[in-house]
């Protein structure tokens, strides 16, 4: 009997211990994640760390809706305004006629992501600022990197905010947990006032803490310093020209800002400190002699114009600017051509405009050459498309060079391709958001707005338009005159070569889609064909121009003329007050385009501007004047019952 | 430890001298030995149990089928065998007692499998359904969902698609959950089937077309199978605590018998028709649609835009004649359907061998099923085995093991796109509607293109004279057929659980159990779409790979412990349990193949464009769980269960609590009124019980680390930090319960009737809150990026009536006539959404129409949403039209605007019925936001709140919802001697499909279309509400090219479906006898026999797309009708 209890005694002890091995792993309820990090420990930070980091805050601009092909440049900056015609962009025809509407998505979305990639930007700065690293440390540069980048990025995004919506939100730092977000007190409108004073300190913290060491793909001094520059020249605008009624009183004037602007400009161009001393590996930055150079791929980082680009990273970040704004048939599966320029956008680059002469129906090859000398028609618009191209390649037969200006897509953002191992919407390219034609037209903008003396801003317009004539930047061209252009008979030449290039220079067997190469000598083909000819160019020189207004209304074209694409001119033309004007006169039959837009049209010219812009929408359908900022999106107001919506919505 | 021991000592004598001094009351009774022999079916049976009545004295017959036991006179023997019926013997002076059992399916039916054991159906308390081996082998199911449809009340199986061995959901008592999957726990063998917050079992590459849903259940073959129990109440699911408010799917397999070794073998052999035609134009009025969409015209300036129907006519504009004379100019018609749908076999093979003696039984099976789809090179095959070993290694010890393996290979063709018409992407079910049923003359194409300057080489045509692109571009047109023959879709899935046990008798009444057990599951999937044509022509080739695998390890500890005093008895179970598993999934994408005949075999001749892996998401739970069963003289009982859940998903809380544990509880009275002496009299009621529960019960499905802090690592994009917040008090979402049922049993239960009524409530939802964006927090909840973040939040209850009858009509010794039925009311209320309100999400197909699922107060869970119609825009509603005859309307509205009505210009030549400009609204008539073109014979929206204009915020309304008013089956059983035949019908009623069929396939030009378009508006058809061929083009869309969903779009989903049609032969004994067998049977099936429904698609029971709505029908599967026979035989 006793034997038997022992047995079970045993029996049921090894079973027990059975059990008990398998108990006691509380780590059962552990979850160890690999695919994020899980916290970060400030106190032992890396250099692979800090730069992981820093890459995230400036992936986080090439993102949808900032600043990607359906971001913040074009929803905002280029499209319902005096530059983008008739979109079939997918997204885009609220915009394009100034439909917002508080429900519209994409002024949701916008929203939206900004907030986002703000809560990145706010969550790095509280992560490092507190951090010591030892004086000298490698640890030093990469830290002040960091979180000057952080407040540079920053400033750009409520620069953003506060221009499409006036009232945007300042966030506050974040909570650490989810029931925090909840029980906390949603954030009202900032003033307008409010925001730019923080963008203002967030650029002079950045100023202090970058140097000039690194390329244009990340911050420096000198991009915070231009930044700042072109924060103030907005500021001095809206209140010159009484564009915000309410939260918006500074007790500096208009012209102060106009000054602040200025002086931080000049410390751009002329590597300068505040003091007006020269600093040390300070960048110089100048206008590239081509302005193709300044959008080719091949330069993108290094050339000496572009102050900051929002860089954009093939590998699943990559840019979509390729496949929406690219031309026809352009980049595999891509080449939508969603965004076609107005007529009179087009119309503007010609030297003298005639519209009896030329077919804007259809352009044949009898056409050409068109009448224009301006360099930067030809980057801006692609005047054939490549349909076709596709399934043969290596055939410059297939392009299509008859293509009606109602089809011209934008060739300066076709760089995006090829890219050789990338997907659609995935390419890498660098999108100029600061570059030093702008900082020059800027500064003209500021000096006319501080009533100093007009030269220095006449000198800076003239140097834009000297390089768009393919002058010599520094060269005196006679300000009364324009110039014959007779082209080289090399360049004759040439495009009899180009001409015959079908196929022979270019092997079918490597390059299974048209290639940069096939693309640029396509190029190179409607360059001969568009500049051969003798044609009486416009006066290059603006300095027999003496006033002032004439002057701004001289940069405000020109603007719009060099930064075409680049998502400036919604912003232009509210600073100077004179969105509605320019809008009252978009696309109209029979009415010619504002003087802001389109100064040098003869007199005496027809105008039709509807051959093109036809039963599409157009800008001025639905603007009323307080739609020169966006309304608060609707989804924003029905969750935070602190936001209000901006006036006339 | 020492202590313990010495504890658990003294426990032991404690319980033994209980035992002891229950069993002294035996002690002085006179005994002598009584032995026999105990034969089933003639057979000597080993393993029946013999007991005293009412007394502790038992034993069990040996291998031979002997006894021997001590009684009394006066004694009564009981005889007692699973699955035969017990028979009772007095003992009255005789020392040999042999018995013949009968096998008894009744008895068999009344042991009902429970979460950690078993019960007497008489002793249930809670509400759970039985479906068992004979019942799926009435069917001859071939997959599980068949095995389970309409047997069970309360219990919904949605199918996914029709294709073979395809996915369902089975829906037990309402949807609980909105981000959290409703899916019922499923528990194989005792394995729980740990889920990855409802990612599981997806085998398609991200980035592929179409979704196949797979089951975990999908490759168990049913006739494997013993038991199903569906756990419907609290007080049944509480003790899988944290995972039963969902309900609880238990799948028990076939184990072995103590009998002598017998072999038994199945073979049969059927063939599959689709079951219903969709109807299509016809030829003639495809060719006649395409001429009047592009009139034959002189203008040049319209040449061009007319030259893909140029294909159709002759010179002069006059029609060709449909024939094959090609040479003559005829136009040749062709059956896509035809040549894509085929009689499909399907066939079956299982092996089983069972047998073994009374110390140690097993069973091995294994089946081998091969069903081709209706649509070619489609099919589904599975190889699934089955081993079941138990051992009584002594009085107190047992063991057993059991595996289930199964491996299955798809082999398909995209269905169930997320792409409505983007020509390459779609589905092959709307490229076969869509595919033109006549091709162009190519010779006059070619013609044409040099005329106009085009390079006629570009028009390319295929061999079926596909035109896949025209000379003039565009899109490249996919030939259903080559997308059907040379695409390749296939997928491999292994699936296995193992467990095993091992059981002790510490005391007789005092068993400890252990099972160690895993489970692994295999996927991998591969997709090529050749360069030569459609999507794979777009990148040189497009090859998708992906495997997903996940694994899991379960260990289950419990002590049962039973002890009776006087009348009442108790029932104890004390358990702990604890479950880990992990999940990996890893996929790739290729494109750009060097050679389009080396593919997927060698993946690096492309160039890779995607890898991705989901992080290897672990899980765990830890359990306690406890039950308590009181029982009064078996007139009242009484349940407790309990069940404390850890898990890893929840957060650690904070300093008070911790969010990773919860208490599940739960409670239940049953009163057997009929046991009661008042009602001894009653002789014609044979059960009568009321019975109630009330209890909680958890959800955790959602997907690991959501607690937390997640700084995001991205290629290419750096760290983003703090992308997701730490959420240390999220937790689970629970769901109580009360339930209330009623069952009686008359005239020698040869009526039964059973009804439930049940109230469902589910708080603290794990839920996605809307936040401000200012917050910068960003989940992805339906795919799409929204500010939300997960919290435990709103309410959403489910309310029913569930009602079970049974009859035996007749029941004589030939001839037997059983009919039962059942029928299920149910409701289903989100009651709270808190602070969000209304959540829209997607139905992820034919994403067009999007944001057309809506989850709000006061309506049920996935509601269609959208706008409501009202007719179509008519000549009389625009200024342009007043004051003109049909003729002037129609040239006016055929030029777009730009030919004066009262022009001697030809109707024939302006631009048909193209997309033109848009006519003046007169006032008052309503517009939609932002649309600023109108034409007659497009539709036109419901202005809901009157404010003239439809608007998307205003204006959507629930357009319908797929859960029906009541469903449930019927089935009339009836056999005559060896002839068994079975009926079943099962039923839906009320309740909508969304058929997002009718979007794609009703608009548009250069496609075929649906039948209806017959009726389309046109200029000379103004006296209806179908709108015009072209009007999707002027279609008031949401922003992004997409469309609200709207009422035309929403059918009645009710049907009746004549589910299954059975006949059984089984041979006379001396028939079988002499050819050696034990038992041969003849038997065929039809499927899917006939279905009523007016629903206009395939078929109303289908649900593609997006789980957080059920009954959305897009380019699905079509189901089959099948006719099956085979054989069925035992050595």
């Amino acid at each position: 009997m006793k034997k038997v209890l022992l047995n079970k005694i045993r029996l049921t002890s090894v079973f027990g211990l059975l059990v008990a091995s398998f108990v006691g792993c509380s780590d059962i309820l552990e979850e160890s994640p690999s695919a994020f990090i899980p916290k970060i420990d400030a106190s032992v930070i890396s250099e692979g760390l800090l730069t992981s980091v820093e890459n995230g805050l400036y992936g986080s601009l090439a993102q949808e809706n900032i600043f990607d092909a359906n971001g913040y440049p074009t929803i905002w900056g280029d499209v319902g305004v005096d530059v983008f015609g008739s979109p079939t962009f997918a997204t885009t025809p609220p915009a394009v006629t100034n439909n917002f509407l508080p429900s519209n998505e994409q002024v949701n979305d916008m929203w939206q992501t900004h907030y986002k990639a703000l809560s990145g930007v706010n969550s790095a700065i509280a992560t490092f600022k507190d951090v010591e690293v030892e004086e000298g440390s490698s640890l030093e540069q990469p830290l002040k990197n960091l979180l000057g980048s952080a407040r540079f990025i920053k400033a750009i995004l409520y620069f953003n905010l506060v221009k499409a919506y006036e009232r945007p939100v300042i966030a506050n730092d974040l909570p650490e947990t989810v029931d925090e977000v909840i029980a906390q007190e949603k954030p009202g409108n900032a003033t307008p006032k409010e925001v730019y004073e923080l963008i203002i300190s967030e650029l002079q913290q950045a100023i202090v803490l970058l140097d000039d060491a690194r390329s244009s793909q990340f911050a420096t001094k000198s991009g915070a310093k231009a930044l700042l520059g072109k924060v103030y020249l907005q500021i001095a605008g809206l209140l010159k020209n009484n564009v915000i009624q309410s939260g918006f009183e500074f007790k500096q004037s208009a012209k102060d800002f106009y000054t602040l602007s200025n002086k931080m400009l000049d410390e751009v161009i002329n590597s300068v400190d505040s003091n007006g001393k020269e600093v040390e590996g300070a960048k110089s930055y100048a206008l590239e002699k081509d302005y193709s150079d300044v959008f080719d791929p091949s330069k993108e980082g290094q050339n000496s114009e572009i102050i900051f680009g929002v860089s954009f990273k093939s590998g699943g970040t990559g840019s979509n600017y390729g496949d929406y704004y690219g031309i026809i048939g352009g980049p595999p599966n891509g080449g939508f051509q969603n965004v076609l320029p107005l007529f009179e956008l087009i119309y503007s680059f010609y030297d003298d405009f005639r519209a009896s002469e030329v077919t804007f129906n259809n352009l044949f090859d009898s056409d050409y050459p068109l009448p224009v000398s301006d360099s930067r028609f030809l980057v801006t618009f692609s005047t054939f498309d490549v349909q076709g191209f596709n399934n043969n390649p290596g055939d410059l037969s297939k392009l299509n060079k008859n293509v009606s200006p109602g089809s011209f897509g934008a060739y300066k953002w076709i760089k995006p391709i090829p890219a050789p191992e990338g997907e659609t919407f995935d390419r890498p390219f660098d999108f100029p958001y600061l570059r030093y034609s702008d900082v020059l037209l800027m500064n003209a903008e500021a000096i006319l707005g501080t009533e100093m003396d007009k030269a220095k801003a006449v000198e800076y317009l003239n140097m834009v338009r000297r390089r768009a004539y393919r002058f010599d930047v520094n060269q005196t061209v006679a300000a009364d005159s324009g110039r014959d252009f007779n082209p080289d008979p090399a360049l004759l030449n040439m495009q009899e070569e180009v001409h015959n290039i079908g196929g022979s220079n270019i092997d079918p067997e490597v390059d299974q889609r048209p290639t940069i190469e096939v693309m640029s000598q396509a190029k190179q083909l409607q360059i001969e064909a568009g500049t051969i000819g003798s044609y009486k160019v416009l006066p290059i020189d603006y300095s027999a121009m003496t006033s002032a207004e004439d002057l701004l209304v001289a940069i405000m074209v020109e603007r719009r003329k060099e930064l075409c694409y680049e998502g400036h001119r919604r912003d232009d033309l509210i600073r100077n007050g004179v969105l509605g004007e320019v809008i009252s006169k978009v696309g109209i039959a029979g009415e010619f385009p504002s003087k802001w837009s389109f100064n040098n049209y003869p007199s005496n010219a027809s105008f039709n501007a509807t051959v093109n812009n036809g039963s599409s929408p157009r800008p001025k359908d639905d603007f009323q004047p307080h739609k020169y900022r966006f309304p608060i999106p609707q989804k924003q107001l029905d969750i935070n019952e602190n936001l209000s919506q901006n006036s006339g919505y | 430890m020492k202590n313990s021991f010495i504890l658990l000592g003294r426990l032991r004598s404690v319980l033994l001298a209980l035992v002891f001094m229950i069993g002294c009351s035996f002690a002085f009774a006179q005994t002598k030995t009584i032995s026999g022999v105990v034969t089933g079916s003639g057979l000597p049976l080993p393993g029946v149990n013999v007991k005293i009545k009412g007394g502790s004295t038992g034993a069990v017959t040996d291998f031979d089928g002997i006894y021997k036991i001590d009684a009394n006179t006066g004694d009564v023997l009981v005889f007692s065998s699973l699955g035969f019926a017990a028979q009772t013997v007095t003992v009255s002076g005789e020392s040999n007692i042999d018995i013949n059992l009968v096998e008894d399916a009744e008895v068999l039916d009344n042991v009902v499998v429970i979460g950690y054991g078993s019960v007497a159906k008489k002793d249930l308390t809670g509400s759970v359904v039985s479906v068992k081996a004979e019942d799926i082998e009435k069917v001859q199911a071939v997959s599980f969902e068949q095995a389970l449809v309409a047997k069970a009340p309360g219990v919904r199986v949605v199918t996914s698609q029709g294709g073979p061995g395809e996915g369902f959901r089975v829906k037990i008592r309402g949807s609980t959950s909105i981000l959290a999957s409703s899916d019922p726990l499923y528990v194989i063998d005792g394995f729980p089937i740990d889920s990855n917050g409802g990612n599981n079992f997806n085998s398609q590459a991200s980035g592929d077309l179409g979704g196949t849903q797979s089951s975990p259940l999908a490759s168990i073959d049913p006739s494997n199978i013993q038991s199903i129990e569906v756990l419907k109440d609290a007080s049944a699911t509480a003790i899988y605590g944290a995972r039963g408010a969902n309900g609880v799917v238990i799948v028990t397999t076939k184990s072995g018998k103590n009998k002598n070794t017998s072999f038994t073998f199945e073979t049969s052999l059927g063939v599959q028709k689709i079951s219903r035609q969709l109807d299509l134009l016809s030829p003639q009025e495809y060719v006649n649609v395409q001429r009047e969409a592009n009139p034959f015209t002189t203008r040049p300036e319209l040449a061009f835009k007319r030259f893909a129907i140029f294909g159709f006519r002759d010179d002069k504009g006059g029609n060709l004649v449909l024939g094959d004379n090609l040479a003559n100019d005829e136009l040749r018609s062709v059956d896509w359907r035809g040549l894509a749908f085929r009689e499909a076999l399907i066939k079956k093979h299982a092996l089983a061998i069972t047998g073994g003696n009374d110390k140690t039984w097993f069973s091995a099976r294994f089946s081998y099923t091969d069903q081709d789809g209706v649509i070619k090179n489609s099919d589904f095959t599975r190889y699934a085995s089955n081993f079941n070993v138990s051992s009584k290694i002594n009085d107190r010890l047992d063991v057993g093991f059991v595996t289930n393996i199964g491996l299955i290979k798809r082999n398909g063709v995209a269905t169930a796109t997320s792409s409505g018409v983007s020509a390459q992407r779609s589905g092959v079910l709307t490229n076969l509607v869509r595919a033109a049923p006549v091709q162009a003359n190519t010779r006059k194409l070619r013609e044409l293109a040099i005329r106009l300057g085009l390079d006629p080489t570009a028009l390319e045509v295929d061999e079926y004279g596909f035109v896949e692109q025209s000379p003039q571009g565009g899109v490249i047109r996919v030939n259903p057929i080559r997308q059907i023959t040379e695409t390749t879709r296939e997928t491999t899935e292994i699936n296995g659980y193992f467990n095993s046990n091992i059981a002790y008798k510490i005391l007789p009444n005092l068993e400890a159990k252990a099972t160690f057990g895993g489970s692994f599951y295999f996927s991998n999937g591969f997709s090529f779409y050749p360069g030569s044509f459609g999507w794979g022509r777009l990148t040189n080739g497009r090859a998708f790979t992906s495997t997903f695998r996940s694994e899991s390890f379960l260990n289950e500890n419990t002590l049962k412990y039973n002890v009776g005093f006087g009348r009442s008895k108790f029932d104890a179970l004390l358990g702990f349990t604890q479950q880990r598993s992990r999940f990996v999934n890893t996929s790739s994408t290729v494109t750009e193949f060097e050679e389009e005949a080396v593919n997927l075999g060698k993946l690096q001749t492309g160039v890779a464009e995607q890898v991705n892996s989901n992080g290897f998401p672990e899980q765990g739970t830890l359990s306690f769980l406890n039950r308590l069963n009181y029982n009064y003289d078996s007139r009242y009982y009484l349940t407790f269960t309990g069940r404390y859940d850890g898990s890893s998903k929840f957060g650690v809380g904070d300093v008070s609590s911790n969010a990773k544990w919860g208490f599940f509880p739960s409670g239940a009275f049953k009163w057997t009124i009929s046991n009661e002496n008042f009602m001894s009299n009653a002789d014609f009621i044979n059960n009568l019980s009321l019975r109630t529960s009330y209890g909680v019960t958890g959800n955790q499905n959602i997907p690991a680390f959501i607690t937390q802090v997640e700084n995001q690592v991205e290629l290419n994009r750096g760290v983003r930090l703090n992308a997701r917040i730490a959420n240390p008090n999220l937790t689970w979402e629970t769901t109580a319960q009360f339930d209330a049922g009623l069952e009686f049993g008359l005239f020698n239960n040869a009526v039964k009737f059973e009804a439930d009524f049940y109230q469902k409530s589910t708080t603290d939802l794990l839920y996605a809150l809307p936040v401000d964006a200012a917050t910068g927090l960003v989940s992805s909840t339906t795919g799409s990026e929204e500010n939300r973040v997960f919290t435990n939040l709103g309410e959403i209850r489910n309310t029913g009536v569930e009602l079970s009858l049974g009859v035996r009509i007749i029941d004589t010794k030939n001839f037997k006539w059983n009919a039962d039925a059942n029928i299920t009311f149910s409701q289903n209320e989100i009651r709270d959404l808190g602070a969000g309100g209304d959540f829209i999400a997607d139905s992820n197909v034919e994403n067009r129409i999007d944001q057309d699922i809506l989850f709000r107060e006061g309506e049920r869970v996935g509601s269609f949403f959208g706008l409501q119609t009202d007719g179509i825009y008519r000549y009389s509603d625009f200024v342009e039209f007043d004051g003109l005859d049909n003729v002037q309307a129609a040239r006016l509205y055929r030029s777009g605007g730009t030919i004066a009505p009262v022009s001697d210009i030809n109707i024939d030549d302006t631009l048909g019925d193209a997309p033109a400009s848009g006519y003046t609204l007169k006032p008052g008539v309503v517009r939609v936001q932002g649309v600023q073109r109108y034409r007659p014979g497009v539709k036109k929206y419901k202005d809901q709140d009157g404010d003239g204009i439809v608007d998307l915020d205003k204006d959507r309304t629930v357009l319908g919802n797929n859960q029906p008013d009541h469903f449930g089956g019927f089935s009339n059983n009836f056999s005559y001697k060896g002839f068994d035949f079975s009926v079943l019908f099962n039923w839906s009623y009320g309740g909508e499909v969304f058929n997002k069929n009718l979007f794609t396939n009703t608009f548009g030009t250069g496609t075929n279309l649906y039948g209806v378009v017959r009726d389309r508006w046109t200029p000379f058809n103004t006296n209806t509400n179908r709108p015009s061929l072209n009007s999707s083009a002027v279609f008031p869309l949401l922003q992004s090219n997409r469309s609200p969903a709207d009422d035309t779009l929403i059918e009645d989903a009710s049907y009746l479906r004549l589910a299954n049609i059975s006949l059984s032969y089984k041979l006379p004994s001396e028939m079988i006898k002499s050819l050696g067998l034990k038992d041969f049977k003849i038997f065929g099936a039809v499927d899917n026999a006939y279905l009523w429904t007016n629903y206009s698609g395939y078929d109303p029971d289908v649900s593609v797309g997006s789980p957080l709505a059920a009954g959305i029908d897009f380019d699905a599967y079509p189901r089959a009708r099948s006719f099956r026979i085979g054989v069925k035989g035992t050595f």
